[in-house]
């Protein structure tokens, strides 16, 4: 959390502190920044700028207040989406002889809303016809280890969705984002993570299809390509927690041998993309524009 | 190498009206007073627990055995020489070797306790409930390392944790019961490490509905247990309107925590 106040002295420290803050964090600079317009009587609007390309929720408090009456409720709680939005505005109010106020914000990534689609079935991320195992990992967030022994080098999109930006970071010290991790935001607000080993394909605000390449996996030391897969979204239960604010999801796959299941470990699976799967996420005129370059291809 | 650090609980069956009969012997200061006065209560409240689901002979307090080490790489080596293995994080074990519930001292005291009451069921459950299910075994560990123990009585504090666990698992369909109860030791702790504690939040989950609404019963439902190795059917015999009625009701009660 940082916090600012309106004076030479504490904003001077501010900076240090905040310079201090983004060096211990490898440089990045933070996904939401917040900035304050002061209109010609004296009221100040609180503008949130979201670098990223998925929502963030941001809390900004006022753990000091005089002279001014907030339009709305605070702490302001909300969900900002990517660019600039109005958090909240401070009221003057006219007699007050020495107004003041000092702020603090915090943001997660993800949205607070975010209604995970349980019955969603995802591509796995090999090759179409290839085959594949998972591990299991033990970091406790559920995740997927995939082996590409007979799945060749390149990752495939599991489900379609916009790259974020891991060049930025959240609020909290204690979640990372790793230059190498792949993060896709999808339509039900919840996050797919790809992870390990991998030459990345595309590019933050790319908006990828299910079954596009992504990345390319490199063996590591004894040869072995594995690529991490993993779902979670932002969990408005865990926000009153210590702790991850983050929930992972088991996640349904399709595969041929198996039908549509939770994968488990010591199990071939051969992947296949089809077109149901393609379309799951696509509102009616995409699915639509989709069947219809469908059927030019096949002519 | 610190020598390891015996504590014998002795306890004098003639004087079965005050606390504090046992005899704990150590080389070092290892425990408080305060702290050998917490763990004696809940030894003797896991033993009539434990006591109490046996039909058979009668656990005596001079049986139970716990090992507390100071030293950290001692109690590692001695982990590596009765498991064959570490645990990764964790700072206790049972020993089934020795048959001996084995802690190393903790600098948080409240984590260390916790540990010691933990391990402690562990020894109990292993060494004389060895067939028990696995969610069982860890759900009544998890259960009876969160107590309170003040001067009138030894309670139950409530895992805020694995409840809110448990129902995250139900609003994301990650349950399903039947198959959870008869999962063996290898695919619970695999599942607990891979997801967020599942298996130890769920086993706690059931124990402490069946602790809150049915305590009467599970001495029968341990015995019982204990010899079949499927729960579902234990739950047919032993629940009012069998499994389903169960897993309905235990789901109703998580949902009103
Ligand atoms: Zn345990």
């Amino acid at each position: 959390m940082q916090y600012f106040k309106q004076n030479i002295l504490t904003c001077i420290f501010a900076v240090i502190f905040s310079m201090q803050f983004c060096f211990s964090q490898g440089g990045k600079s933070p996904a939401i920044t917040i900035s304050s317009d002061r209109d010609r009587d004296g009221n100040i609007t609180f503008v949130s700028n979201n670098d990223d390309y998925c929502d963030y929720y941001v809390i900004l408090d006022f753990p000091e207040l005089r002279g001014y009456t907030a339009r709305g409720a605070y702490p302001c709680k909300k969900n900002v989406r990517t660019g600039r939005e109005n958090l909240l505005t401070l009221k003057k109010i006219s007699d007050t002889s020495s107004p003041g106020y000092r702020w603090s914000y915090t943001f997660y990534r993800g949205s607070i809303n975010a209604k995970p689609n349980l019955d969603y079935i995802y591509a796995m991320p090999v090759k179409s016809g290839d085959s594949t195992r998972v591990n299991f990992g033990r970091s406790g967030e559920f995740k997927l280890y995939f082996n590409y022994r007979h799945a060749g080098d390149t990752v495939y999109a599991c489900r379609a969705g916009k790259v974020c930006n891991n060049d930025l970071r959240d609020g909290s010290s204690k979640t990372y984002t790793s230059r190498e991790k792949i993060v896709i935001y999808h339509k039900d607000k919840t996050f797919s993570e790809y992870d390990r080993y991998t030459t990345p394909l595309v590019h933050a605000g790319d908006n990828v299809k299910v079954g596009q390449p992504i990345a390319i996996v490199q063996p590591d030391e004894n040869g072995k390509k594995f690529v991490s897969f993993a779902v979670y979204y932002l969990d408005k239960d865990k926000m009153l927690a210590d702790g991850r604010k983050h929930t992972s999801l088991i996640p349904i796959f399709h595969t041929v041998n198996n039908g549509d299941c939770k994968l488990d470990e010591k199990i071939t699976y051969v992947a296949e993309l089809t077109g149901e799967l393609v379309t799951q996420d696509m509102n009616k005129k995409e699915k639509e524009k989709y069947e219809k370059k469908l059927l030019k291809q096949n002519k | 190498m610190k020598r390891l650090l015996l504590v014998t609980l002795l306890f004098c069956l003639n004087c079965l009206f005050v606390w504090g009969q046992y005899n704990i012997k150590y080389e070092d200061e290892v425990l408080s007073s305060k702290e050998r006065a917490n763990l004696e209560k809940v030894i003797d409240f896991q033993l009539k627990f434990y006591n109490n689901a046996r039909l058979d002979s009668l656990i005596k307090a001079s049986d139970v055995k716990l090992y507390i080490y100071t030293d950290y790489s001692a109690f590692l080596l001695h982990q590596k020489e009765q498991m064959k293995t570490t645990l990764h994080r964790s700072m206790g074990f049972y020993s089934s070797k020795n048959k001996e519930a084995v802690v190393c001292k903790d600098k948080n005291e409240t984590r260390f306790m916790k540990t010691c009451y933990h391990e402690l069921s562990h020894f109990f459950t292993n060494t004389y409930f060895s067939k028990i299910p696995i969610w069982l075994n860890e759900g009544l560990s998890e259960y009876f390392s969160e107590m309170k123990v003040t001067a009138k009585e030894v309670k139950h504090i409530k895992k805020d944790r694995n409840i809110a666990r448990v129902k995250t698992m139900i609003k994301n369909r990650d349950i399903d019961l039947k198959n959870f109860i008869n999962w063996d030791r290898q695919r619970f702790y695999k599942m607990s490490f891979a997801h967020d504690g599942y298996g130890y939040a769920l086993g706690y989950s059931i124990v402490l509905f069946l602790m809150e609404q049915h305590k009467d019963m599970v001495p029968d439902y341990m015995g019982k247990m204990a010899s079949e190795k499927d729960s579902a059917i234990t739950f047919d015999q032993l629940y009012g309107g069998g499994f389903g009625q169960f897993e309905k009701d235990f789901l109703s009660y998580i949902s009103k925590q």
